[in-house]
Parts: C-alpha cells; sequence; structure tokens
C-alpha cells in the first residue's frame, strides 16, 4: 500500500511536476530536479518496504554527544 | 519577475506563526516541569542579542537576503560552504517540523494511520505556498494568526474553572542548572531559529525598522508561548514534564457545559497552521539557498524537488515519537553553529566591511 502511494506520488510528481517544467529551466536545474527526485524516490521506497534506512539523527546526537557532555 | 515584498505586518505575522510552529501543541515539554514559563521568559531574554545580531545584519543590508549577503561580503566562491550549512539547516529543519507534525497526528488521532501518508500531505500544500512566494506567505499569515490567537484565547478562558493557580508554586522550584538548560533549549527552539527568516529579509522593505519587527514578533510569540505554557502549568502541573504534546492533553480536559467537549481539536488546527507557516518557510529559504549554491535562477524552479528531499529526509529521521523528543537535548548545540557562530561571523564582517566602506567613501 504504501509503496503503491509512493510510487504514484512520484509518477505524479515526474508527469506534472518535472516533464511540463522541463524546457523552462536550465539543463542544471533538469539535473538537480532529477538527481533530487531520484534519492528522495530510492529512500521512499526502501521506506515503504520497511527497510531500516541509517538515520542522520543518530549520526548528529553521536557527534554532538562526542563534543558536549549531554546527560 | 518584480520582486516580492511584504508590509511589516506581513512579516511580523510571519515571525510570530514561525515562533509557535511546534511549540505551541509541544508546550512546555522540560524538565523544568511547572517552572517550564520561567524557561520561556529566560529563554527569550537569552535569544534578544542574537535578534539584535538578525536585525542588524538587516540594517546593514536593508531588502537583501542571507545569501545574498553572504555572497557580498565573501564573494560568491567563499559564500558557498556557508550557503551549504544554512541550506542543509533550512532542510534539516523542515524535516523536523514536518516529524512533529506527523508524530503528533498519529499518537494523538490517527495511530494506525502511516505517517508517509500524513507528510505527503503537509508538504504538497507548503510546497504550493512556498511556490507561490512570500508575499502569499505573507497573506496566508495575516489572515491565520487571529485564528490562532482565538483558539488559544478561548481554550485559556474555556479552562479558568479547571486551572489549578497553585500548581506553578513554588517558583523556581527546580535547581538552577535545570531552569538554565530548560532556557538554553527554548533559545534555540524556536527563537533562535528566526535566523532563518534572514533567508527572506530581501522582501521586507527597507523603510520597516528590522530592530521593531524581530523583537517585537519574537516578544509577541514568546508572550503567547508564555500563554501556552501557564495555562498547560495550571492544567496539567507536574504531569506536564511526563507528556508529550503537553498543549494537546491539557485542552482534552476542557469542556464548555454539555454542548462544547472536544476541543483539542482546536488545538490540533493551531498546530497545523503554524506548522503549514514554519515548514513552508523552512522549504522557501532552503530551495533559495541551493539555487544559490548552485546557481540556479531562483528556488521557485526546484522547490518539488527539495519537498521531496524533506520527505525523504523526514521518513529517516527518528524511529519513533520518544526518539523525536530525546533529540530535543541535542538540538540545542546542533544548532548553535547555524544560529550562533555563523550569523556571528556574517555580522561581523559585514560590520567591518561597511566601516571599511564608509572610511574610503569619506577619504574620497
Amino acid at each position: 500500500m504504501l509503496t503503491g502511494i509512493v510510487i504514484a506520488l512520484f509518477a505524479g510528481l515526474v508527469l506534472f511536476g518535472y516533464v511540463p517544467g522541463r524546457k523552462k529551466r536550465r539543463r542544471k536545474e533538469n539535473i538537480f530536479y532529477a538527481a533530487a527526485l531520484a534519492v528522495s524516490f530510492a529512500v521512499l521506497i526502501l521506506y515503504s518496504l520497511s527497510i531500516t534506512l541509517p538515520s542522520p539523527t543518530k549520526a548528529i546526537d553521536g557527534i554532538v554527544r562526542m563534543v558536549v557532555p549531554i546527560k | 519577475m518584480p520582486k516580492e515584498m511584504i508590509s511589516a505586518r506581513q512579516a511580523f505575522c510571519i515571525i510570530a506563526i514561525f515562533i509557535w510552529g511546534s511549540s505551541v501543541v509541544i508546550g512546555g515539554n522540560s524538565e523544568a516541569g511547572h517552572d517550564a514559563w520561567i524557561t520561556l521568559v529566560f529563554g527569550f531574554a537569552l535569544a534578544v542579542p542574537m535578534l539584535l545580531v538578525y536585525a542588524r545584519i538587516m540594517r546593514l543590508y536593508p531588502e537583501k537576503n542571507l545569501f545574498d549577503i553572504m555572497e557580498a561580503i565573501l564573494g560568491k566562491a567563499g559564500a558557498k560552504i556557508l550557503i551549504a550549512f544554512v541550506s542543509f539547516y533550512a532542510l534539516h529543519l523542515c524535516a523536523i517540523v514536518l516529524c512533529n507534525f506527523s508524530e503528533f497526528i498519529e499518537v494523538v488521532a490517527m495511530p494506525e494511520t502511516p505517517q508517509l501518508p500524513l507528510m505527503i500531505i503537509m508538504m504538497a500544500v507548503t510546497s504550493y505556498l512556498a511556490i507561490s512566494g512570500v508575499e502569499t506567505l505573507g497573506r496566508w499569515a495575516v489572515v491565520t494568526m487571529p485564528v490562532i490567537i482565538f483558539v488559544v484565547l478561548f481554550t485559556v478562558i474555556a479552562a479558568l474553572n479547571y486551572m489549578d493557580f497553585t500548581n506553578i508554586l513554588p517558583l523556581m522550584g527546580h535547581d538552577l542548572p535545570v531552569i538554565a538548560g530548560g532556557s538554553f533549549k527554548l533559545f534555540s527552539f524556536p527563537f533562535a531559529e528566526l535566523v532563518l527568516f534572514l533567508g527572506v529579509a530581501d522582501a521586507v522593505k527597507k523603510q520597516t525598522s528590522p530592530y521593531k519587527l524581530l523583537l517585537g514578533a519574537g516578544a509577541f510569540g514568546a508572550l503567547v508561548m508564555l500563554i501556552v505554557m501557564l495555562r498547560n502549568v495550571e492544567l496539567l502541573g507536574s504531569m506536564i514534564f511526563v507528556e508529550y504534546f503537553s498543549s494537546y492533553i491539557a485542552a482534552r480536559i476542557i469542556s464548555v457545559g454539555d454542548f462544547f467537549a472536544r476541543i483539542e481539536g482546536s488545538i490540533s488546527m493551531n498546530f497545523v497552521i503554524s506548522g503549514i507557516t514554519k515548514i513552508t518557510l523552512c522549504l522557501f529559504v532552503a530551495a533559495r539557498g541551493i539555487s544559490y549554491l548552485f546557481g540556479f535562477s531562483g528556488g521557485r524552479r526546484i522547490t518539488v524537488a527539495v519537498a521531496a528531499l524533506t520527505l525523504a529526509l523526514a521518513v529517516t529521521l527518528y524511529g519513533s515519537v520518544g526518539e523525536m523528543f530525546s533529540f530535543i537535548n541535542v538540538y540545542p548545540y546542533y544548532a548553535m553553529p547555524f544560529e550562533v557562530f555563523i550569523p556571528v561571523v556574517i555580522w561581523l564582517m559585514a560590520e567591518i566591511k561597511t566601516a571599511r566602506q564608509k572610511k574610503l567613501a569619506a577619504g574620497r
């Protein structure tokens, strides 16, 4: 179900967001747009398949606790 | 495209609602318990010097946003690192508030609904608002501010019968380190997050006093938060420390006669409204920062892509609501470089550059 929602969402983003605006955007912007959608799609598909992803919060938590003694 | 400008009133409303953000519902979840309202007063007092720094930056470079100012001071190449940091911070904060929102809805209303659809709906709305521009955001803020205030005041008045005014006693009942810790958290979340408002400072007319704007809106935002916290303390007492969403739990106690109950729904509405404003501003600034970083023509064209990145970041942030609240202990230290160090460095360099320019101009 969640996987279906993610696929539908990104299909919509590509069809109604990326493709129509492609000619108005510059080449760099299109590359960024496509890369951002690709990365987000990959992460959200993995999330929808209940695959545990590394959390940036834990990394930030670890780094901060190395520097600052927090209870 | 003509440059978008917002009036002082619109900027005031954006800032005040940004401050309320998720704090209106998370309320005074602090180890300071019934002294949470004191930590808010101290937290705002701590934030005043930083608000003055932000205002001074706006005064030195009127009608310029933070990224323009960084480029003016450090040059296009030199500013890239700072722009990358600020953009990441805006993106991360956007994801954090989005998580706050989805966790809240899941915990209080829809425990069996997955968070992802809730996040998607929220991001769809905020993306649309961000693409519409800062003028639209300003109009949105002006219209929704009275709604938020009305709900807060209504819940306070309706709760008067249920309040135990002795709950705030004893004053300063907690140790100073506990109160100081709570104040530091509130300084960082939400007051010093106003650094992100500098990302849209170019929309503020130069006739508007940035000092009056930031300090006035900051004080007003703090005042409303104080009212919310005092309401929660009077209703919940020491339980304010135990409950995750103290405002929502406090509102559940209230009923008006036999015909008006479930007032907590209005708290959810407040959260949605203020959450939309905060997420939109963060999204707008993140998209703008990324466009400066990569030399794009503007943030609007990549807003949807940045929103997708925010969504991807948000689902990976926390494993549970407990983790989300536990991160509040770490957040002030993590946010320090973005909220304090970078703005102070920018301010000092701006002062030096302006002084040199004045000297050169006087020398001619």
